[in-house]
């Protein structure tokens, strides 16, 4: 008797999709896409809900949005992004960002805790984002975050009016570095213990990172599970900055 | 920059066929199919500067085509929830009915497990090249592969004996 490798392998052949591909559509349609996504290259910083108008430079940054954990063991996919296409040598740094990839990076940098509720998506400026919801034991955090490349970008802390912090540095490598804690809401007398933390990185080479994390399992609407989110400004940081990003 | 529009439409002509076949193994749905080849297109289109512009223009095809058909499974996992057990079918009667089995149980895993499974036995990538394709390392693709083709097993159950008389 064969193996049920061959097996499957002669039963694929077989019953393999019984009509002929609609070859003339698949590639109209290709180019239609490939001309939008052409179009979308006007790269900035958005996403879902969390995230906020970083690009406009004030109040509340673009917390990331994430997904489900990949099953595999911890390490055991040792995988990185790259702004170089992996499969042509390419440099596609305006255009090529993986979005499983970003998304298994950032699960690999976490700190041991659960991941559920993963969902990410490319947004129409073609940023990845990534939302899950990390939970280490103290009590569940919605996390969220978005990764875009194109330009290296300038900004600077904005005015902030809930009693948050917000500091900026420029690292050796000449990425900056904007760290923020406080208040989700802008007001400061609504849900004040509701927190968002979160950093945010443009690198020389225009790779910007967004990571953000609440005391709460949700955006909105949640009760508060914790006194602060899981995860200290110092260990967001090592993550938007690991050279699990590296350089093309 | 030109694109090379006609060299880009003779390149996806000759092999939009295969990747659909691939798609439909990974989906086992026409429509889901048509609709990650097109963007699979769209993405090798994007960054289309000739016949020169991308090194293996094929495989690199393929490797859009399967980490976008994992990244989107990702997006719906939450809302997937695996039946566990198949309908009670025999899968004795006609290949519709062993394309359906086949389709049931792969659906049941996991979309990095179909991934592997689809770029193994279809594609007839080895390891290292479905690795590549993935962006995982080797012992992954065959652990996944070992534990994929074990879950086949249970999942089809005695339906899976069928399978060897198909030669």
């Amino acid at each position: 008797m064969q193996d049920i490798d061959e097996r499957l392998v002669h039963a694929m052949r077989r019953v393999a999709v019984p009509e002929t591909p609609p070859v003339d559509d698949l590639v109209s349609g290709g180019i239609a896409r490939g001309e939008r996504m052409r179009r979308r290259r006007v790269w900035a910083v958005a996403g879902g809900g969390l995230v906020t108008a970083l690009a406009t430079a004030v109040a509340l940054v673009a917390v990331p949005e994430v997904m489900g954990r990949p099953e595999v063991a911890p390490g055991a996919d040792d995988v990185s992004v790259d702004l170089r296409d992996e499969s042509s040598g390419e440099d596609t740094g305006d255009d090529s960002l993986d979005e499983a990839v970003i998304v298994e990076v950032v699960l690999d940098l976490l700190p041991a805790g659960d991941v559920s509720e993963v969902r990410s998506g490319v947004g129409s400026e073609g940023q990845v984002w990534f939302e899950f919801v990390y939970d280490d034991g103290a009590g569940a955090s919605v996390i969220q975050g978005s990764v875009s490349a194109g330009e290296s970008e300038a900004f600077s802390c904005p005015v902030i009016v809930n009693g948050g912090e917000c500091e900026m540095d420029v690292l050796a490598d000449g990425t900056k570095l904007m760290r923020m804690a406080g208040p989700y809401y802008p007001q400061a007398d609504r849900e004040p213990e509701r927190l968002l933390w979160s950093v945010h990185v443009s690198r020389p080479d225009g790779l910007r990172i967004n990571l953000g994390e609440m005391n709460a399992p949700t955006e909105k609407g949640s009760d508060i599970s914790r006194p602060e989110p899981p995860l200290t400004l110092d260990q967001l940081t090592a993550i938007v900055t690991s050279d699990r990003w590296r350089q093309p | 920059m030109a694109r090379n529009v006609e060299g880009f439409r003779d390149f996806a002509a000759a092999r939009g066929g295969s990747l659909f076949r691939t798609a439909w193994w990974l989906t086992g749905d026409w429509h889901l199919a048509e609709d990650l080849v097109q963007e699979t297109l769209g993405k090798v289109y994007r960054r289309w500067r000739g016949p020169d512009g991308i090194d293996n223009p094929a495989g690199y095809a393929r490797t859009v085509l399967v980490r976008t058909y994992v990244s989107h499974r990702r997006r719906r996992s939450s809302s997937e929830v695996p039946t566990g057990e198949l309908p009670d079918r025999s899968v004795h009667d006609d290949d519709a009915a062993l394309r359906l089995a086949l389709l049931e149980a792969l659906a049941r895993l996991s979309a990095k497990d179909r991934a592997v499974l689809v770029l193994r036995y279809w594609e007839d990538r080895s390891l290292e090249e479905t690795a590549t394709e993935l962006g995982m390392s080797t012992g992954a693709v065959k652990s996944r592969s070992f534990h994929a083709l074990k879950r086949l097993r249970v999942v089809l159950g005695d339906g899976v004996e069928d399978l060897s008389v198909l030669d």
